[in-house]
């Protein structure tokens, strides 16, 4: 499965974040942020590449920004 | 047992699930919230969340990153006061001030700015907003209003004085300690800039609880700074909320306990819980009729108010009240200027004081007759 991790601005937007996208019914995971993404925040959210644009289209109805979108691996 | 009539001081008994979410939160998710990656450390992230969520709901405000929490109101009085304000700028403040507004303006005051005090009408403890709009100036910076009043439970016009407001560019501060949870405050929709808030009176969190709201066009310099889990590799704080103003590791604990005070309102329904206070403050202003010597100020009757009432019995000393009635009847009253100097001026009470009864979701009707009873003994 491929799977993608999206980083945030601080850890209370990644909760943020968390929290509408399983509302919304999709799956996230909250991990520890790959050194090699960004020192901005030390959680990130995984999910399954499949829900990208249902991820993506979740926040931004929200008006929910994110810094970046990275592959998992 | 004891009847406690101090509710405007804090809340008490908390709901059963308050203090149950406090153990609960120390026996599995005391990790530091979102500093670590690992899940208890994200667990207690979220219940952090979960509160600035549920309090942001509360104060009726759209964003929840919008809110940081603070230890009390006062902390989040001074953030914004001391935040905003710089020499030579005006501030429009009420004779109604608790000292947690006024210390700050004062303060303010040796450090180069001018304040203007808008005394609030004797016999209502109220005042008007057009009152209020007349003081400002072009160099007025803030106008910092209380809610409701944490002496005679009478509330401004804040709605009022922040549409006035809005066409002159002025932002506005409002003091919520005495009224956040209890009376509706769509801080969103009626434009209000600011709002102090504390979670341990009718919100029904543990003491150590409370927060500010800080709308997205207001840019406030940071009282406190350090860590925040978030640009670690950078040495100057960060400027996006809720972590420009939020450093440190917060009262998580308190949070879980504020969150379950949070969801009591919602499952009880604060219209429920306003309309019982309600009940028993009108009984007990009712009794008052028949206590002899009684002097009630505030709000007159039928007027929209808080449960909280400030009484004299002309001819004795408000401590002797209140130690009579704890010492002989087991109630417990506030007497004195309940760090409110300005609103006992105002009054026409000061030095001297008075007896405060406030009444809170947990008492009862039997309560309150007991206290009417006991007052018409001190008073014969």
């Amino acid at each position: 499965m491929n799977e993608k991790i999206m980083t945030f601005e601080s850890v209370h937007h990644t909760l943020k974040a968390e929290k509408v996208l399983r509302l919304a019914g999709l799956k996230t995971a909250a991990i520890n942020t790959p050194r090699r993404l960004s020192s901005d925040c030390g959680i990130s959210l995984k999910f399954d590449a499949a829900d990208e644009n249902a991820v993506t289209g979740a926040l931004a109805a929200d008006g929910i920004g994110f810094k970046g979108i990275y592959d998992y691996k | 047992m004891v009847t406690y009539f101090d509710n405007a001081a804090t809340s008490f008994p908390k709901p059963p699930a308050t203090v149950s979410a406090l153990c609960a939160f120390q026996e599995t998710a005391a990790a530091n919230p979102g500093r670590s990656g690992h899940r208890m450390s994200v667990a207690a992230g979220r219940v952090l969340y979960d509160c600035r969520d549920a309090a942001a709901a509360a104060l009726g405000a759209g964003n929840p990153l919008d809110v940081i929490f603070t230890l009390n109101a006062t902390m989040a009085l001074n953030i914004a006061i001391a935040g905003l304000l710089e020499p030579g700028d005006h501030v429009v403040t009420t004779s109604m001030e608790h000292n947690s507004v006024a210390r700050p303006l004062r303060w303010a005051e040796t450090n180069g700015c001018a304040l203007t005090i808008v005394p609030a009408s004797p016999s209502t403890t109220a005042v008007r907003a057009a009152d209020i709009l007349a003081a400002v100036t072009p160099a007025t910076k803030l106008v910092a209003v209380t809610h409701a009043s944490n002496v005679t439970g009478a509330i401004n016009p804040i709605a009022d004085i922040a549409e006035g407001l809005r066409d002159k560019g002025v932002p506005l501060l409002v003091d919520a300690a005495q009224t956040a949870g209890a009376l509706p405050l769509d801080v969103a929709a009626a434009g209000i800039d600011l709002v102090a808030f504390t979670g341990h009176k009718s919100m029904f969190g543990p003491m150590g609880t409370g927060g500010l709201y800080v709308s997205p066009g207001m840019k406030l310099n940071p009282m406190i700074r350090g860590g925040t889990g978030s640009r670690s590799e950078e040495d100057t704080q960060p400027e996006f909320m809720p972590d420009r103003l939020e450093s440190g590791t917060p009262n998580a604990i308190g949070a879980a306990g504020l969150l379950a005070g949070l969801r009591f309102i919602e499952e009880t329904g604060r219209e429920r819980i306003a309309g019982h206070k309600r009940m028993l403050t009108d009984r007990f202003l009712e009794g008052l009729a028949s206590v002899n010597r009684a002097e009630v100020y505030g709000p007159p009757e039928g007027a929209e108010r808080l449960s909280t009432v400030a009484l004299n019995i002309r001819g004795i000393d408000c401590s002797e009240v209140a130690q009579r009635l704890d010492d002989d009847y087991g109630i417990l009253v506030r007497a004195g200027l309940h760090c409110a100097p300005w609103a006992h001026q105002t009054l026409g009470t000061y030095p001297g004081g008075a007896v405060r009864f406030s009444f809170g979701y947990f008492n009862s009707a039997g309560e309150v007759d007991s206290a009417v009873a006991a007052l018409r003994e001190i008073a014969s």
